[in-house]
């Protein structure tokens, strides 16, 4: 199960076709989601500086890291279903909705090294690639299993992309409430504001 | 020999694994300092004092580049702060405030890994190795990508203003004497200064913040400060790293804080000849000279020593910039 696992990370990581295929199976569907959650872990990892800069006690963390983790798997769904649209009413592709699942599934594996965002400057830099990274998967993906071309793919990622773009610009507020509400941290600290508050307080005063 | 060559690939993997565990872990200790139950309260204000400060008087923070350990200043860069001082004594010279701890605590001082980076310290002053070297300047370097994370940057940059201004005060500077500051940082000691200037600028002291061979990002420090000078040698290739490294730096990104601080001129750069970032023939080198006769190092307290007193740079004088490196071989600065 672990070499499966290291197998199907492997070729995905490496936009190979045989990852698309794998996950098509039950057993490959399961492991795309087994590396979909360590990948959400990781990223909460990633996040843990943030986490520290608003000085979340261990309740909080936990509640961030599942509360990070369903965000993600939300926004991963919302994601898939984008492209399905796009599939299914710019291409006329027959294709079920869970296949582009799988594919996304998949598209989010280079997220288990989000960890390194941590890393001062360069963690942000990291994240940038790792965002290209996982849209090359996509298009890869789109191009292997629904048989594209790659202009084709690249057009239905963007397509995607921009209704995603376009419900994040429409309820995005709303879901980023939910999603703060479900981390915990309405209350919590403005480091730079309170800094800047106090030191003009006690130098000024 | 052999077996140093057979096993380069698992020592450039161990390299690379501790490189990137130094940098993981380059931001905990500010974020633990944070996180503490820290009093945020500045000190308290001096007395007055009875006596009538000099005239001209102002504060000179200096904070040192990468290879420091906070233990005490090369002796090239004390030499480099005694020559200012002796053309500006008006000025106080504050040195004590290491700019790669958010709690001014030396490598050598109260903490976990000390014992390794004494080690590592007192090996690069016997051996004069890069080796040793090296891990000190990997470890800063960490520090500095810290202090230009939008992430970690406010509160890095937050501890690093509270130590400077404790400085200040311990050397007898009041906050209500207007007294102007400069904020000295060589090599990426440049960066810290910025980011101290973002809070220090909110004192009543006009606050300038001056770089030697500076590697900095586009922080807000740059627009709140008084001024920024930046010293720049001709063949000092490290400095180039701040406007590619950092996007803020680009031309491109107009709004930056860089690019507006340009537009509106509280940017000078400074010229300073063909010296180079570190090393003989750096911005404190007394063994090379420029065609005039004068020294790099005094060239160096010359342009800073007129930033102070306000006066046009010597920097900017057409006869340096053509200039060539002297041979003399005397330096016996580290």
């Amino acid at each position: 199960m672990p070499s499966d696992l290291i197998h199907l990370l492997f070729e995905s990581l490496t936009l190979q076709e045989a990852s698309f295929i794998q996950v098509q199976t039950e057993q490959g569907y399961r492991l795309a989601w087994m590396l979909f959650l360590a990948g959400a872990t990781s990223r909460a990892l990633g996040e843990a500086g943030i986490l520290m800069i608003n000085r979340a006690s261990k309740t909080q963390y936990l509640r961030s890291l599942l509360g990070s983790a369903a965000a993600l798997t939300f926004s991963a769904l919302v994601w898939a279903g984008c492209v399905w649209l796009a599939l299914t009413f710019l291409f006329l592709h027959q294709s079920d909705y869970l296949d582009v699942q799988g594919l996304i599934l998949v598209s989010y594996t280079p997220l288990v090294f989000s960890f390194i965002t941590i890393v001062p400057h360069l963690g942000l830099l990291w994240n940038g690639l790792l965002k290209i990274w996982m849209l090359l998967i996509t298009i890869a993906g789109l191009n292997s299993q629904f048989e594209l071309t790659v202009l084709q793919a690249i057009v239905c990622a963007s397509l995607g992309w921009l209704l995603f773009y376009l419900l994040t610009a429409l309820f995005g507020s709303r879901a980023e409430q939910v999603r703060v509400r479900l981390l915990g941290r309405q209350d919590w600290l403005r480091p730079k504001e309170a800094a800047v508050a106090l030191l003009e307080r006690e130098m000024k005063g | 020999m052999s077996w140093l060559l057979a096993n380069i690939g698992h020592l450039s993997l161990l390299l690379g694994l501790v490189i990137i565990a130094i940098a993981l872990t380059a931001p905990f200790e500010a974020l633990r300092w944070w996180t503490a139950d820290i009093d945020l309260t500045l000190p308290k204000l001096p007395a007055r004092r009875a006596d009538p400060r000099p005239a001209n008087e102002c504060y000179v923070v200096y904070l040192t580049g990468i290879g420091g350990s906070g233990e005490s200043l090369a002796r090239r860069e004390q030499g480099f702060i005694d020559r200012v001082k002796e053309r500006v004594p008006e000025a106080v010279m504050v040195t004590d405030v290491f700019p790669f701890s958010v709690t001014n605590n030396p490598l050598t001082g109260e903490r976990t890994l000390a014992w390794l980076w004494s080690f590592l310290h007192r090996a690069r002053l016997n051996a004069k190795s890069l080796l040793f070297e090296f891990w000190i300047g990997a470890r800063n370097v960490c520090q500095v990508a810290v202090c230009s994370d939008p992430r970690y940057g406010p509160i890095y940059n937050l501890g690093i203003a509270r130590e400077v201004y404790q400085a200040l005060l311990d050397h007898g500077f009041d906050p209500r004497d207007k007294t102007p500051v400069y904020l000295i940082g060589y090599s990426g000691g440049a960066q810290v200064a910025l980011g101290a200037a973002c809070y220090l600028t909110r004192l009543r002291s006009p606050v300038t913040v001056i770089t030697v061979g500076g590697v900095f990002s586009s922080i807000p420090g740059i627009t709140l400060a008084n001024h920024l000078h930046c010293l720049v040698g001709s063949k000092d290739r490290t400095v180039h790293l701040g406007p590619i490294m950092f996007p803020g730096r680009w031309p491109i990104l107009r709004a930056s804080h860089w690019n507006r601080a340009q537009r509106d001129g509280k940017v000078t750069i400074h010229p300073m000849g063909p010296m180079i970032h570190s090393g003989k023939g750096d911005y404190f080198t007394r063994s090379c000279h420029l065609p005039d006769g004068t020294t790099y190092a005094d060239h160096t307290a010359d342009v800073v020593a007129s930033i102070l007193r306000g006066a046009p740079s010597p920097a900017t004088a057409s006869r340096h910039l053509q200039a060539h490196a002297g041979e003399e071989n005397r330096d016996t600065d580290r």
